[in-house]
């Protein structure tokens, strides 16, 4: 017991007269948490900017118009007559799509024929796409059930008015978890919690890479010290690992109570719960980094591995595109890295309300981790010791 | 002294740095096999990349022949999938917090009663937004199932009336919407997503490969030294020595990246392959530029090194692929200005999906090659800082 807390000394010392780990950990981790909350603080993607080819020139097509102006989705910012002229504006990227009314709308209807009206839309972003589908479909449905009785008249259906107060089946759609349908609250806390896992990688990384730096300038040297009793490989790995999650229970206040109280963040989970899931995740993920430390064999070379894997992580973890639509090679990576079923947890328990039961799987694939990369880590380090 | 006079400064540079490169496997492995690993990664991980048969449940409370219709349209749409029954949404709320379904739909006691009867009723389905990519396509799938359910109560009056189907139709929805998806008509996310995500990807290892290179000669008198004599004494030779290494294997495999992704993977180009080859040399040499420039500035490696980490992981954000950057604070929309990534993006589009392309986005272009300015800045930076080192600690 002794050496594990004379080892968790070394570490905490080690570190905290390191500036740039310091820096890292410090400025890094506020800085990224700060700057990805404020990036996308704005949360909802509002009034993209459309044009309208109006053909048509008449009271409905101005009213449709006015219905689409008016959604939260996108902006009305030119009409025109001219498809051509909407058109360059979408090549210039003026507008992100443009609604094209055929010019006999209005005749259509006093004949009571039916008028198909053109969304073009750009994928380049799909919320741009997004926005206007769901803008102008949502005010279609506004403007034919104001239609429907003057169509039966033009019709010459009278004796069939009754259908107008025939009620449609209402079909009401409620996003769940994501009240406000924002990006940010969706992407956010996920990124907290990778967040987490990168910066500590990060530190923990430079830290080994540090001490083999040492050990090839300096005789005496923590890595020898290490080495000169096998037996304390475990209590190295077991020091090191709970030096690090000291430290980063710290960060984890930060980033999943503090910035989402400050940022507003969507909270329905349990402190408690959400304490519990992170105990194995952190030392998951430390154990993790220990199993990789003959990788690390200077200070910056790791953060190539670990910056490099920030994007893929963010895929692999399930939240930007199903897990079920994934290969199965990248299934099994899902299974390999902390974060991603820590993720999952995290979610499971802030965003959606969950407790404990719901997220059994991903509690006992971080448990298994723990297990798998503590024995690996402790056969690491004494391959490490025993070479040196 | 013999190597260095057999061929120019330049050269010799160029050779040192190939020697360095393989020096250590994980050299290489920086420089080469992660930027395939990340083309592997990005080409595969969306599989045929459209999100489609997502499971979903329906809390059937009616139990009704109408009922077990909406079940089989639902299933009949691509986007999703009837994977569960529930009686209550309790069950269904636990089977979402689990990840079984992505959705459920609700239909409620007595629907087909009320249908019949002309009275209102509401069918209401639930979608997983915190997923909100595939909580769109599921919301998107119901939809489209029960268009036809939502004129029930209509069809149901027309047809005792002897109102043909295509007249309800027009009565129900005089103007109708229908949509064209410019430029990714499925709406495939392999074909959105993986070209600029590599890119992304790809910036990320140009930056920390052309910093730590540097980083690693320039932080050691001993090393300045050496590689000014390597270079014939001209601080140029050093630089571009030491970066035409890198260029050529980024180039390669920039090369290789289109060929899959435009030749062998069929993703559409409208403009000439080699014009995207320009382009991504073009923006390697951006990069590379903006990462010598950082470098120049602070030279201190480890601080250094995590401010492009973080330079490069923000290029995700502001390469404004998933989330608009004019979405953004107007403060971060012009701080995207500054990242090569930005300029690339929108000249790519472009590229992709437009025939004259270069009309359009020629400020762009210009942007990217502007930054090869900072080569020249940097440069001077280094060398300053280069013969400052030599002249304040002379070599022994």
């Amino acid at each position: 017991m002794n050496d594990i807390i004379k080892i968790i000394y070394n570490e905490f010392k080690a570190i905290g007269t390191n500036i740039p780990i310091l820096i890292v950990l410090i400025l890094g981790n506020v800085g990224y948490g700060f700057l990805y909350n404020l990036l996308y603080n704005t949360n909802v993607y509002r009034d993209a900017p459309i044009a309208i080819v109006d053909m048509s020139q008449s009271d409905v097509s101005r009213h449709f118009i006015d219905y689409i102006d008016a959604t939260q989705q996108v902006e009305v910012i030119m009409k025109t007559q001219d498809f051509h002229e909407a058109k360059r504006k979408l090549l210039e990227r003026e507008i992100v799509g443009f609604l094209y009314i055929p010019s006999d709308l209005k005749e259509n209807i006093m004949c009571g024929k039916q008028t198909e009206c053109l969304i073009y839309g750009s994928t380049l972003s799909f919320l741009d796409y997004l926005n206007i589908s769901e803008a102008v479909n949502f005010s279609s449905l506004e403007i034919n059930s104001e239609l429907l009785p003057e169509m039966i008249k033009n019709l010459n259906m009278i004796d069939v008015l009754f259908l107008a107060n025939d009620k449609a089946v209402d079909i009401i759609s409620e996003p769940l978890y994501n009240e406000s349908e924002g990006y940010g609250t969706y992407l956010i806390p996920p990124v907290m919690v990778i967040i987490i896992f990168q910066t500590m990688m990060i530190t923990m990384a430079m830290r080994m890479g540090d001490e083999v730096t040492k050990s090839r300038s300096s005789k005496v040297t923590e890595l020898e010290y290490h080495s000169i009793s096998k037996s304390l490989c475990l209590k190295i790995v077991l020091g090191k690992a709970i030096t690090n999650v000291m430290i980063y229970i710290v960060f984890s206040i930060f980033f999943l109570g503090l910035l989402p109280l400050i940022f507003h963040l969507p909270h329905l989970g349990n402190y408690l719960d959400i304490a519990i899931m992170m105990i194995p995740y952190l030392f998951a993920s430390a154990f993790f980094c220990l199993c990789l430390s003959p990788f690390f064999t200077d200070a910056d070379m790791p953060l190539f591995l670990i910056v490099f894997m920030s994007v893929p992580l963010v895929f692999l973890t399930g939240i930007s595109y199903p897990l079920e639509l994934m290969p199965w090679h990248w299934k099994i990576l899902h299974y390999l890295f902390p974060v991603a079923p820590a993720t999952l947890a995290f979610v499971k328990l802030d965003c959606m309300g969950g407790d404990l039961t719901n997220i059994r799987p991903e509690m006992t694939t971080l448990w298994i981790q723990c297990a798998v990369y503590f024995v690996t880590a402790v056969l690491v380090w004494r391959r490490k010791s025993l070479k040196n | 002294m013999r190597e260095t006079k057999r061929h120019s400064g330049y050269f010799a540079v160029v050779k040192r740095e190939c020697l360095i490169l393989t020096s250590r496997p994980l050299y290489l492995f920086a420089a080469l096999i992660f930027p395939l690993f990340a083309l592997f990664f990005m080409t595969t991980i969306f599989g045929n990349g459209m999100i489609e048969n997502i499971p979903v449940g329906i809390v059937d409370e009616d139990e009704s022949t109408m009922s077990h219709e909406i079940e089989r349209l639902c299933s009949a749409v691509p986007e999703i999938r009837v994977t569960e029954r529930f009686a209550n949404t309790a069950e269904a709320r636990d089977a979402l917090l689990s990840k079984k379904i992505y959705g459920y739909l609700i239909i409620p006691h007595n629907f087909q009663e009320d249908v019949e009867a002309n009275r209102n009723t509401t069918l209401t389905l639930c979608y997983h937004y915190a997923f909100l990519s595939v909580g769109s396509e599921v919301m998107q799938g119901f939809l489209n199932a029960l268009r036809i359910i939502a004129v029930t109560p209509l069809q149901q009056t027309t047809e005792f009336l002897g109102v043909n189907d295509e007249t309800l139709e027009t009565l129900a929805s005089p103007i109708s919407i229908s949509s064209h998806p410019l430029y990714n008509p499925a709406l495939n996310y392999s074909s959105y997503l993986t070209f600029p995500y590599f890119w992304v990807l790809f910036q990320i290892l140009i930056l920390l490969n052309i910093a730590y290179s540097f980083g690693n000669d320039f932080n050691d008198k001993r090393k300045i030294v050496e590689c000014l004599k390597t270079g014939n004494d001209k601080f140029v030779n050093v630089i571009l020595g030491k970066l035409t290494p890198y260029i050529l294997i980024f180039t390669s495999i920039a090369i290789f990246a289109n060929v899959l992704m435009f030749d062998i993977m069929d993703f559409d180009l409208h403009s000439k392959i080699t014009s995207m080859i320009t382009i991504c040399f073009l923006f390697i040499m951006a990069t590379c530029s903006i990462s010598l420039f950082l470098f120049s500035i602070y030279s201190h490696l480890p601080i250094i090194i995590s401010f492009i980490s973080m330079f490069g992981s923000l290029g995700a954000t502001f390469a404004g692929v998933t989330f608009p950057v004019n979405a953004m604070y107007p403060i971060f929309e012009k701080l995207s200005l500054l990242f090569p990534i930005r300029h690339f993006v929108v000249i790519t589009d472009y590229l992709r999906y437009e025939s004259h392309a270069f009309l359009y986005c020629w400020k762009s272009i210009l942007m990217l090659i502007s930054f090869n300015i900072l080569i020249i800045l940097a440069t001077i930076l280094l060398k300053r800082r280069m013969n400052k080192a030599i002249e304040l600690k002379p070599l022994n």
